[in-house]
């Protein structure tokens, strides 16, 4: 246990050095005092923040979808949650008409919320009605994100250039899009979430002995099941409905993290929530160092992730 | 003689169908019929986790369906033939997961490591172990959950076929340790398919066919060449030994 207490630490300490990193950006720069304060309370903290609880959200709910569902390729990705967000998205982004564009700051997350929460729903809907199994879950998930993709791609063709940008720039995920309001509505949802993903830790434990086993040793499945899919829903809603679709982290630090400090989820849960957090307070950082261009999330998390997770595939293979 | 168990008129849709039957405390039950005989889902009506569709399950003089999952949880286990591999998490951290009341380290008891021998595969993932090896770590896991409970004699244990997969030293070692925990006082529930083993390793046998039990008391009174024939189908030698009941399949089996 030497070798997951050392993760800890390290883990804990990245999130420290990054968070420090990017505010030192601000403090450093030698614009004049009232604007550098502006800019950290209106710019750098909201992002701040954006980065440490979307990345929270998003692997803390990988690595719960992954265990409810039995199934460590699940990801809110994969499974479907993120592609009602982002139907949502397209269609509030390419059709709303002018009049309404300028709501479309605080409509655009709500709608998202919304969209997430509602296929969450009918996923879980179809899959109880074709077999109550967690491979159902997942295939109604793919199901949805295929159609909602096909939506989106038919909704490409008759919109204009200039909501096309802004919709290829929502699709890649963006952490400069949160203002105080919605991060003060979108905050205690996902803590919310997370916080009863940690109380449960100890029963998701018990899943990786099967659905009787768990029962039999005092696990309600299929509340759990039902319970702890909404809780990712909140979470994922709420992290896309902030920051746009974000891929690959809910698959990339759970697994990651297990190959370090192994399955105890309630060792791996916390620790899942730091190193998301991390990983886009990272992200966060490489952005703010290359101010002139904005960086899209998905980009940077795929270009670090990537390589990351093949190396903790083959890692796990060959052990 | 107090009643650890009792079910009476018992019914699950054309699965079960059950008049009465009874376990009592410290007895070693071993159950037998063929596949499809409803075995599997009498043990699951017994653990608590299907409600038969009539009749009453009674535990510890208290009706099932009024027990808590939690509450059960510690005084029964249940070892089902469903196998889920999808981490490849290391056994000890799996049987850590259900040993919690294990204070500190964790530590698999002695009388369990002596049958199950699963020390030497500690380290391993769960997904590299062969199929008889990881029955033995199930069964260990299902025993660990309310190790307490069969320390002091008081503990229930419903185990779906833990010998399969298993090699025959090892057979006889489970089979041993099940004996040597009713010796404790605990009530075990098997099913098994090794006639022969399961009538020299049990204090009571039931029979099973068709959602029904055809007979149930000691082995040499259940374990009949009338009752095995009617029920397996097949033919069988008995001879009865010094405290030995020697049963043989001897007649061929014809594919025509």
């Amino acid at each position: 246990m030497i070798n997951s207490k050392a993760t800890i630490v390290a883990v804990a300490s990245l999130f420290v050095l990054t968070l420090v990193g990017v505010l030192a950006v601000v403090a450093l720069s030698d614009s004049p005092t009232p604007l550098k304060l502006h800019i950290l309370y209106q710019l750098q903290l909201p992002l701040v923040l954006t980065a440490t609880l979307v990345g929270a959200a998003l692997s803390v709910s990988g690595a719960t979808l992954q265990v409810v569902l039995r199934n460590p390729l699940a990801d809110p990705g994969i499974v479907g949650i993120t592609s009602g967000a982002s139907l949502v998205a397209a269609v509030l982004l390419l059709i709303t008409p002018n009049w309404a564009s300028t709501y479309l700051h605080y409509l655009l997350p709500l709608g998202c919320f919304v969209g997430a929460l509602a296929t969450t729903f009918t996923i879980y809907k179809l899959a109880r009605k074709l077999l109550s199994s967690s491979t159902a879950v997942i295939l109604s998930g793919i199901a949805i994100s295929t159609l909602s993709g096909a939506i989106i791609a038919w909704l490409y063709l008759f919109s204009d250039a200039n909501s096309l940008r802004n919709l290829t720039f929502w699709l890649m995920g963006s952490l400069y899009q949160t203002t105080w309001p919605i991060l003060l509505v979108g905050g205690p949802l996902i803590i919310a979430a997370l916080w009863y993903q940690f109380a449960k830790a100890g029963s998701y434990n018990r899943l990786y002995a099967g659905d009787v086993a768990a029962t039999s040793s005092g696990v309600n499945v299929h509340q759990l099941t039902e319970r702890s899919l909404i809780a990712c829903a909140i979470a994922v809603g709420a992290a896309v409905s902030m920051a746009g679709s974000i891929a690959f982290v809910g698959l990339l630090i759970p697994h990651i993290l297990r190959l370090l400090v192994g399955h105890n989820n309630k060792l791996l849960l916390p620790l899942c929530a730091l190193a998301g957090a991390s990983l886009l307070l990272l992200v966060a950082l490489c952005s703010e160092l290359t101010r002139a261009i904005t960086l899209p999330v998905s980009m940077v998390t795929a270009t670090l992730g990537g390589p990351l997770l093949i190396w903790a595939l083959l890692k796990g293979q060959l052990r | 003689m107090s009643a650890v168990l009792q079910l009476t008129n018992v019914s699950l849709s054309n699965r079960l169908n059950i008049d009465a039957l009874h376990a009592v405390k410290g007895e070693c039950i071993h159950l037998l019929g063929p596949n499809g005989a409803g075995k599997s889902s009498l043990m699951a009506v017994i653990a608590g986790l299907i409600s038969p569709e009539s009749g009453e399950v009674v535990l510890l003089n208290k009706t099932l369906s009024t027990w808590s999952l939690t509450e059960l949880s510690s005084l029964r286990t249940l070892l089902s033939q469903q196998l889920e591999s999808s981490f490849a998490l290391r056994v000890s951290e799996y049987l850590s997961f259900y040993a919690h009341h294990i204070e500190n380290r964790f530590h698999i008891p002695a009388m369990l490591e002596a049958a199950l021998e699963v020390e030497l595969f500690l380290d391993k993932p769960l997904t590299h172990l062969s199929g008889g090896e990881r029955q033995r770590v199930e069964i260990c896991r299902a025993l660990l959950q309310i190790w307490p409970q069969l320390e002091a004699g008081e503990g229930i244990a419903i185990l779906d076929e833990p010998l399969q997969g298993l090699d025959i030293r090892h057979q006889y070692a489970v089979a041993t340790l099940i004996q040597a925990l009713c010796g404790k006082g605990n009530t075990v529930i098997m099913s098994s398919h090794d006639i022969a083993l399961s009538a020299n390793y049990c204090t009571s046998l039931w029979l099973m066919n068709k959602g029904c039990i055809i007979a149930s008391g000691p082995p040499h009174l259940v374990a009949t060449q009338n009752n095995l024939e009617s029920v397996f189908e097949c033919h069988f030698a008995i001879s009865k030994k010094k405290n030995f009941l020697e049963i043989q399949v001897c007649a061929p089996i014809t594919l025509e």
